[in-house]
């Protein structure tokens, strides 16, 4: 047998691609997580997150595991180059070429250049930018890495669908959930539910990711069938609220592995299920690395990347970043026109420049876009850190960050003269970051928009 | 006008009361405690009762 020949058998035999080959629902899936990665690059393409121009302006946030990952950003902005719109064609290409795989049977080659895509996607979400991480694209990578690399994939695709939302269900357990303030606190409130009828809605919700997702995998027809529309619906009512984004993660392999299609598959208990029930046993782990940093993580964000925090507290938040230069300037300000509209994570509402001696300061004001900027004190701090190493004039960087969640008060929870002279760790809470009650109460918020 | 940005004027509203809740909300957040607590009980007896059908059809099918 020639040696590429043997090379390709052994492939298929490690990654048990054969699996695919034979198995539609398996190929169904193979499809949709292609279609996924259209959407996510079409984003990523739109947006200079990882541009090197990004990082060169201090703008860069990475894991609080690895800082220095915008030292790995190689493409640029399109008005500096092409670079940014040649990587994403090429994967453009690799896409194209996937789909041509899965149409001729070659799934081989389908299955070789869809782990490059994971791979592009794993390092993105994992390495190179801390705010673009989420249960959505977890809720992808996970799957698509379980069609990839484990064993009787069916099985373990149905599985961890179903322990997602029950791991999805920790996060809900507060009063932003139980009481429905996370929705109360909506300017639209819960669409097509009554005010009164919110928190029975929420209560229902999280019943139905403790206990009715279980059904999902029920060899009772109808039972089955019960779950299965229920949270069909559930998704489909939900994008009124989030859009399409999570919906596109979600929906297809809920319609593939529980839908019409359908059939119960025995638990498998040989050595080739060993990588599967271990995958199993690491998202517990990785769900309850985010509850080991002491204190509300709802509140201090420490810790919240990890785990399907899916969606743990309508936040607001301000910050006020206040930038003393060595330098001279021309005094100025700015305002925007009350209610205008923020349509980004973050939006600066108000700038303030003065001159005090041979000081410069300037005053910046950011308010948060909507309840699912997740207010995090650690995103700040790593770009105004960035900041103060990228700019020799800056003298020091005073900030204060206020954070309401659930329409509760807003607390004074980070009030320091020099960010830049603060250090932040990992799994442990920092004691820059205030907690009630040490934080003050400075105000208390509006009734927000969950997009604008 | 609908806005994302809430724009908020911190002091003047400092101590003002939180957004208005419905009577049922009163009273979960009355009982805030027993109502996690409850939800945690509930979550970790259907992990138990979980891992024991795993259990049992572990030996079963050996």
């Amino acid at each position: 047998m020639p040696l590429l020949q043997r090379c390709g058998s052994a492939y298929e035999r490690f990654f048990s691609v054969s699996e695919i080959r034979s198995e539609i629902r398996l190929q169904l899936y193979f499809g949709a997580s292609l279609f996924f990665y259209f959407i996510i690059f079409y984003i990523w393409l739109n947006f200079p997150t990882i541009t090197v121009e990004n990082a060169k302006g201090g703008n860069a946030v990475c894991w609080p595991y690895f800082q220095d990952c915008y030292k790995l950003f190689f493409y640029h902005n399109t008005s500096v180059d092409d670079s940014r719109g040649i990587f994403y064609m090429a994967l453009f290409v690799i896409m194209i070429t996937i789909a041509w795989s899965m149409w001729s049977a070659r799934w081989r080659l389908a299955h070789a250049l869809l782990v490059l895509l994971f791979l592009w996607e794993a390092i993105v979400i994992g390495v190179l930018a801390y705010s673009t991480a989420s249960p959505i694209y977890y809720y992808h990578l996970i799957l698509t890495g379980i069609l990839l690399f484990i064993p009787h994939k069916e099985f373990f695709l149905k599985l961890t669908f179903v322990f997602l939302y029950f791991l999805s269900a920790t996060i809900k357990f507060d009063m932003g959930w139980i009481a429905g303030t996370y929705f109360s606190t909506l300017k639209s409130g819960l669409p097509f539910v009554p005010h009164t009828l919110i928190p029975i809605a929420t209560n229902i919700i999280i019943f139905s990711q403790v206990v009715g997702c279980w059904f999902l995998l029920s060899r009772r027809l109808y039972v089955q069938r019960a779950a299965f529309y229920f949270f069909t619906t559930f998704h489909i009512y939900s994008s009124i609220l989030i859009f399409y984004l999570f919906p596109a993660a979600v929906i297809p392999p809920l319609l593939i592995f529980f839908g019409p299609l359908y059939r119960y598959t025995a638990l498998p208990f040989s050595r080739t299920a060993i990588a599967g029930w271990t995958l199993i046993l690491v998202l517990a782990v990785f769900q309850l690395l985010g509850f080991i940093t002491p204190g509300d993580r709802r509140m201090t964000l420490e810790g919240n990347k990890f785990g399907m925090f899916m969606f743990e507290a309508n936040h607001q938040c301000i910050a006020t970043v206040t930038t003393y230069r060595s330098a001279s300037t021309t005094p100025r300000s700015f305002e925007m026109p009350m209610g205008t509209s923020c349509g980004s994570p973050y939006c600066r509402v108000k700038e303030t420049v003065t001159q005090r001696g041979d000081i410069s300061v300037s005053e910046d004001r950011y308010e948060s876009g909507g309840p699912s900027t997740r207010c995090d004190p650690y995103e700040w701090w790593s770009k105004l850190v960035r900041h103060c190493e990228l700019d020799a004039t800056i003298e020091r960087v005073a900030l204060t960050f206020d954070h309401s969640i659930n329409g509760g008060p807003f607390y004074r929870m980070v009030d320091t003269t020099d960010v830049c002279a603060l250090s932040y760790k990992m799994f442990r809470h920092n004691e820059w970051i205030r907690i009630p009650p040490e934080a003050p109460v400075v105000g208390y918020p509006v009734t927000n928009v969950e997009r604008d | 006008m609908e806005h994302g940005t809430t724009y908020i004027v911190l002091t003047e509203l400092a101590g003002n009361p939180p957004p208005h809740l419905g009577v049922l909300q009163e009273f979960l957040l009355m009982h805030a405690d027993v109502c996690i607590i409850m939800w945690r009980v509930a979550w970790f007896v259907t992990a138990v009762i979980l891992f024991l059908i795993l259990v049992r059809q572990y030996f079963q099918r050996r």
